[in-house]
């Protein structure tokens, strides 16, 4: 059975459903569109996410699968997606299914059995694809109501810089009276004394800040205790740090400024980035190196995807995505080995990481692992510290080294090369601990100047991702 | 900034607080800092720990040595690492049903080893099947993983190295011996039994059914105050069976005062036997326990002389007994009468192989892989009634049989399992689980058909066991 135009509206949640996903039906937005021939067909399209959202759905049975964080079923990229293999004026590329089609595959439970019938009342209001084209037409600009939405932004911003500066001038208080009591037995109050302090800056409309401080305490016990002050000298120090540049913010270079700004907690949509012609863009082939997830105090999980340019000089990016703890989504949009051609954009900063995708042309999965040649770890953290001469509060920065070999020393692990030792997180030392008897290996890692966190390793053993 | 910066007691200064010892701006990085302002102690804080950053963490000068890996296997290959993460680790994919202790024997079988860096998402995969998988790959952790070399292929024990190995590799082993130099092998049991835990010893005791004569009744005999309950029942059935002594007589003796022996029908007189259970047997599982302890003691050509019957006329005048006839199979198991079990399962109860599965076939003595397969072949001689399958009993056939089966009877609980009246994913796994090698891919033909949620775990099993058949990585 094939999809019809009919039974894409009876799936359809609501009519604005509907009215979404008929603005995603250009081609153009969906990098990857593909079908295997019996019936399966997936797709890439590039939401407001970072990484473009990855939606499979079968046509005997409509089932269905995307990775956005929307708690409509189904959303607007999986109606969008069969809308398009109904309307058959969209070709589907004959491809063999991915892995993460394959895995929605094995875990899917099926259609639902003895699924109730809708009833006649909410038959007469079932959504209508009819429907969308009288919902056009009433859509009109209106000049005078779009200046007012700006005016009201306008006011909105300048209420927000004040109430961050108060928010800044607490905090400042808050470090002052912690350091008075001392850093000694900071662990024992943080929770409290921390939950506070975000709190306030919530209130303050300093939500960069605020995650900052509250996420500090999981830190501090996720180590040991003897290590734990001076963590807590680091983090208390970085949110100074981003305060004080802040409050000066008009003297500071241009990429700087921008930076301490996203620190603080504006944020750049991704519509301002893809506009903004001062900002950075790189195009190639990237290889996906890690993806990482983490849960932070806002109920908002932070996914990383951390990405290398294949080729000679190769450059580092992180595509950043928030998706609500309750979501929906899966996550993990990409996997290790995934090859993804595409034009990256970077948020505008002195140490150009943090990017979206603005052009996206498609991803394959890599034919080879991972290499990473003569690439010593001196030189590796050399330009490590570059980038934290550049960005003072700087945090996890990616490196990338060859020849390194990873030692025991007690129960702590470290990446050892002929002139640097890094200490690995005692975090990670469970899982790393078989890169031990791999002998050298290259190896790729987030450092945070105290230890590093190692995210995948080639080894002559063959490939560690870290779970 | 150099080692001249004073970050040192700036941040000691810090950790016991500014109350207690004022800061001082001083030195390189107190340079334009007024003291006794709000902002010194931050200030002079972010400058100290970004010289911190600058100048690297303290890391030892001396590490440990790398212990060499002395494991024989072979690791698995690369492409079955996805396949095997996706088996047995992560949400929704039980490291201890019937698809993770068919990878397990798998691994055994192919004298494959996991990847070491699988090792951490698989700890409890590993863990569950350490005695088939070796107690090398359960991790650092682990207080008996200073074992490194507990793992050997069947063919290199020898008498200087068997204590190493698994359990069920050295009651495969001892069992072999037995069958060449039972004296030899009974010794090793004898002086190797007082540091091994109930479920080995029981595990060679059971073992010692193979090639079990008269020589072995003073070792059985000390051994009859074992502390380990199931260890003194099994050396009990095993001197009731033993050749040449009064015990076996006495066993038999037993159980014909439980066996009523009659006569039905009206115009042909037949005899007929009926068995007395003991009066304070409750339910279908102590009765199994109790003819499995008796009749098991027993063969089943010794009982029918006790009647003046062959096997065949006693299996004749049992019939209506299914206690009786369940207990003549078990009799016939112990004694290796094959022909009389096939008969047993083709005429009376074709479901008997199911009955073996709660006292193990280790109760009969059948612990080497050719005994299981005449057995299997015994017990399932025809097709399977698919009402009998579920995958309970399945997952008990596969821990009783410790492989897949022979090709007939795996084909014949394939077809019963595709017409079973509750099809579940839990019995189509079971069911994966017990193919041979030559039959998984027209098993992946068939299940595949299936709606995934029946299917998927059963195909992502026979995937992997495919892909494992197709050749090793590196050594």
């Amino acid at each position: 059975m094939s999809l019809s135009l009919e039974k894409i509206e009876r799936l359809a949640p609501d009519q604005a459903s509907l009215s979404a996903a008929k603005k995603l039906l250009k081609p153009a937005g969906w990098p990857t569109l593909e079908e295997d021939g019996a019936g399966l067909i997936w797709g890439e399209c590039q939401g407001s996410g970072a990484t473009p959202y990855r939606i499979a759905v079968t046509e005997a049975d409509a089932g269905y699968k995307c990775t956005c964080p929307s708690r409509k079923f189904p959303c607007k990229h999986s109606l969008a997606l069969m809308w398009m293999r109904a309307d058959g004026n969209v070709a589907f590329n004959r491809g063999t299914p991915p892995q993460w089609v394959n895995d929605w595959l094995g875990r899917r439970r099926g259609p639902a059995v003895g699924k109730p019938q809708v009833d006649s009342a909410a038959e007469t209001a079932r959504p209508s694809i009819a429907a969308l084209a009288t919902e056009e037409a009433q859509e009109a600009n209106d000049p005078a109501a779009l200046a007012r939405a700006e005016a009201q932004r306008a006011r909105n911003r300048e209420k927000r810089e004040e109430l961050v500066a108060a928010g800044i001038g607490a905090m400042d208080q808050w470090i002052a009276d912690q350091l008075e009591r001392g850093l000694g037995g900071f662990d024992q109050r943080a929770a409290q004394d921390c939950a506070t302090l975000a709190k306030r800056l919530v209130d303050a409309k300093a939500g960069g800040l605020a995650n900052r401080i509250a996420m500090l305490p999981a830190q501090l016990f996720g180590l040991d205790e003897q290590h734990r002050p001076l963590a807590a000298a680091r983090a208390l120090s970085a949110a100074y740090l981003i305060g004080q540049a802040y409050t000066r913010q008009d003297s500071l270079p241009d990429l700087l400024r921008s930076d301490v700004r996203q620190m603080m907690g504006w944020s750049v949509t991704r519509e301002a980035l893809l506009d903004d012609p001062a900002a950075l863009k790189m195009a190639g082939v990237w290889r996906v190196l890690a993806a990482r997830d983490e849960v932070q105090p806002d109920r908002l999980r932070r996914i990383e995807t951390w990405l290398e340019r294949v080729g000679d000089d190769p450059v580092h990016a992180v595509l950043i995505d928030y998706i609500p703890v309750g979501g929906g989504a899966s996550g993990n949009m990409y996997m290790p080995g995934e090859l993804l051609d595409a034009e990256l954009a970077f948020y505008p900063s002195p140490v150009p990481l943090r990017a979206q995708i603005a052009a996206h042309r498609g991803t394959r999965p890599a034919d080879e692992h991972w290499q990473c040649v003569n690439r010593p770890l001196p030189s590796a953290i050399a330009a490590w510290r570059r980038a934290l001469s550049d960005k003072p509060w700087l945090g996890d920065y990616p490196l990338a080294a060859s020849d390194v070999a990873v030692r025991s020393a007690g129960e702590a692990l470290y990446a050892v090369s002929s002139d640097i030792t890094l200490p690995i997180a005692a975090a990670s030392a469970e899982a790393a601990w078989p890169l031990c008897e791999a002998g050298e290996l290259a190896l790729f890692g987030l450092w945070d100047g105290s230890a590093l966190t190692p995210l995948l390793a080639q080894t002559r053993l063959g490939e560690w991702v870290a779970p | 900034m150099g080692g001249a910066v004073n970050k040192a007691s700036i941040l000691d200064t810090l950790m016991q607080g500014t109350a207690r010892r004022p800061l001082i701006p001083e030195g390189v990085l107190g340079e334009g800092i007024a003291p006794a302002e709000p902002c010194t102690a931050p200030r002079l804080m972010a400058l100290a720990v970004q010289a911190e950053l600058f100048a690297m963490p303290l890391v030892p000068t001396e590490f440990d040595e790398v212990a060499a890996q002395d494991d024989p296997r072979s690791i698995v290959p690369e492409a079955a690492r996805p396949l095997i993460l996706r088996l047995v680790s992560g949400k929704g994919n039980p490291p201890d049903d019937a698809a993770a202790l068919a990878l397990a024997l798998a691994l055994e079988a192919g004298g494959l080893r996991l990847h070491p860096f699988d090792l951490p998402r698989l700890n409890a995969f590993v863990r569950k099947h350490s005695d088939v998988l070796g107690q090398a790959m359960t991790g650092r952790n682990d207080e008996s993983a200073e074992r490194v070399g507990d793992w050997f292929a069947s063919d290199a024990l020898d008498p200087t190295n068997w204590t190493l190995a698994t359990p069920a590799r050295k009651a495969t082993f001892i069992a072999q011996l037995r069958g060449s130099d039972p004296a030899s092998a009974r010794a090793l049991v004898e002086a190797q039994l007082p540091v091994e835990k109930a479920d080995v010893r029981l595990r060679l005791i059971d073992a010692l059914a193979t090639g079990l004569s008269g020589d072995d009744r003073t070792f059985l005999e000390s051994l009859a105050n074992d502390r380990a309950p199931t260890v003194k029942q099994a050396v009990t059935r095993l001197l009731a069976r033993l050749p040449g002594t009064g015990a076996a007589a006495a066993q038999i003796e037993e159980l014909v005062s439980r066996i009523a022996a009659g006569k039905a029908g009206l115009l042909r007189k037949r005899i007929t036997l009926k068995l007395q259970l003991p009066a304070n047997l409750k339910g279908p599982a102590p009765i199994t326990e109790w003819l499995a302890a008796n009749f098991g003691a027993v063969n089943s050509s010794s009982l029918g002389a006790a009647f003046g019957m062959s096997g065949d006329a006693m299996l004749e005048a049992a019939q209506g007994d299914d206690d009786l006839v369940k207990g003549i199979a078990f009799a016939a198991c112990a004694g290796r009468e094959w022909s009389l079990l096939e008969d047993i399962a083709r005429r009376y109860v074709p479901h008997i192989w199911a009955e073996f599965l709660q006292p193990g076939l280790a109760a009969f003595g059948v612990v080497l892989p050719a005994e299981r397969s005449q057995w299997i072949s015994a017990v399932i001689p025809g097709a399977v009634a698919p009402a009998s399958l579920n995958p309970w009993v399945l997952t008990a056939l596969h821990e009783a049989f410790a492989g897949p089966l022979p090709a007939a009877q795996a084909r014949a609980l394939f077809a019963g399992a595709l017409k079973a009246s509750h099809p579940s994913a839990e019995l189509f796994t079971a069911t994966a689980a017990l193919m041979p090698l030559e039959l998984l891919s027209e098993v992946r033909a068939s299940f595949g058909r299936l709606p995934p949620e029946l299917g998927a775990r059963a195909n992502s099993l026979i995937a992997t066991l495919i892909c494992l058949n197709q050749g090793t990585t590196q050594p």
